[in-house]
């Protein structure tokens, strides 16, 4: 879905009324994954092998094209973002468990707010942060993506990492050489740190049994947390700017170092949540894609 | 020894128990005072030492000082620790 942030498409992005732009994305994404079989393809094999033994609503060839429509969609809200008014916003969005964020503010240790990568995250946080709840990502520079090949990682994932950095506003990289300070500074201001649980950055990485497969997991965020003992918010983001919902749960607080077997058992909660949230929606989660590191490790 | 000295070998001698650190680069750490090639590889390294200076020097970092420069440079340290930690 790269094509969508190339300069030709963002200048008309800033022409064209943002309504119709999303009128127009809302009513050509199911067509546009229809016609892109090569994009589903090898979406719809990955969740057959990963979702196998799992009840699920639909067939993972229906989800697939579910997914790719989706990340038209989610590709849309990103061009047009900076121009989607809040008041609008607000119509369109659902925040479920504000109070289990709010309660986990009120310890004064800052808070780790957990996601998975999924579609609707940007938009909840720029939403989150017009409605006084700002959140610092943590992000890597440069997404690579093996599917724009050695001329695009070079030009184009750069110039694509920059474009993401305007949405993202609040972002600190993990590739700074500051980034351990601004995240203790961040805490311990009692502001928030948004830490994706599927990322795959850290010193630490452990493998982990997760959607049938042994995958890569960082610890960083969860030795963060257990050192700085800033309480663990899990959050869901789901839909698009037609509607979303972000759904909080439970704070998760770890206020002591773990030996290693405590530290994998915590681990393996935290791979437990991550497969219920793309257990329970599938089509929204961002790594199913064929062009994705983590999808083939 | 002066007491900013006896600070910067304390600093160093944390480092040496709690964060696995070898002979040699703690060696390398007296000579040249730079945290940052410790920091670098590991962002975390900073803020457990961050809060083993805390506990230690029973001292306290506000956000304001959190600041990578300060917490990557020894010899800068060791000072901010003489001009907050409570006098005994």
């Amino acid at each position: 879905m790269a094509w969508i942030y190339l300069y030709p498409v963002r200048g008309l992005s800033h022409l064209v009324p943002v309504n119709a732009l999303l009128w127009l994305a809302k009513h050509l994404a199911p067509l546009y994954a229809r016609l892109r079989p090569d994009l589903a393809l090898p979406v719809s094999q990955h969740m057959t092998k990963s979702l196998r033994g799992h009840d699920l609503s639909a067939s993972p060839e229906v989800m697939a094209l579910s997914f790719v429509a989706a990340s038209l969609r989610k590709s849309m809200d990103d061009l047009v973002m900076l121009r989607l008014q809040t008041k609008i916003l607000k119509t369109h969005a659902t925040i479920r468990g504000i109070e289990l964020l709010d309660g986990a503010l009120a310890d004064g240790k800052g808070v780790i707010v957990i996601s998975g990568h999924f579609h609707a995250n940007r938009l909840a946080k720029y939403y989150l942060r017009r409605n006084g709840y700002p959140m610092m990502s943590v992000r890597n520079r440069v997404p690579t993506s093996t599917a724009m090949g050695q001329w695009g990682n070079r030009y184009l994932a750069p110039a694509y990492g920059r474009f993401l950095h305007d949405r993202v506003e609040d972002e600190i990289q993990t590739q700074d050489a500051t980034l351990g300070a601004g995240l203790l500074k961040r805490l311990r201001e009692n502001g928030m740190i948004s830490i994706n649980i599927d990322a795959g950055f850290s010193r630490e990485k452990f493998r982990v049994l997760c959607l049938n497969e042994q995958r890569q997991f960082a610890g960083g965020f969860l030795r963060l947390a257990e050192l700085t003992g800033a309480p663990l918010v899990p959050m869901q983001c789901l839909g698009n700017s037609g509607g979303f919902e972000i759904v909080f749960g439970n704070p998760i607080r770890y206020t002591t170092k773990s030996s290693p077997e405590e530290f994998m058992e915590r681990l393996v909660i935290m791979a437990g949540l991550l497969e219920s949230w793309v257990l329970a929606h599938p089509a929204e989660w961002v790594m199913w894609s064929g062009d994705n590191r983590w999808a083939k490790k | 020894m002066s007491t900013l000295a006896n600070i910067r070998e304390a600093i160093i001698d944390i480092l040496a128990e709690h964060l696995s650190l070898t002979e040699k680069s703690l060696e390398r750490l007296r000579i040249n005072g730079r945290l940052d090639e410790f920091t670098a590889v590991d962002s975390l390294l900073m803020v457990e030492l961050v809060l083993l200076l805390e506990e230690h020097f029973e001292i306290r970092f506000d956000p304001e000082n959190i600041d990578a420069k300060l917490i990557s440079d020894l010899d800068k340290l060791a000072a901010f620790v003489a001009d907050v930690r409570p006098v005994s």
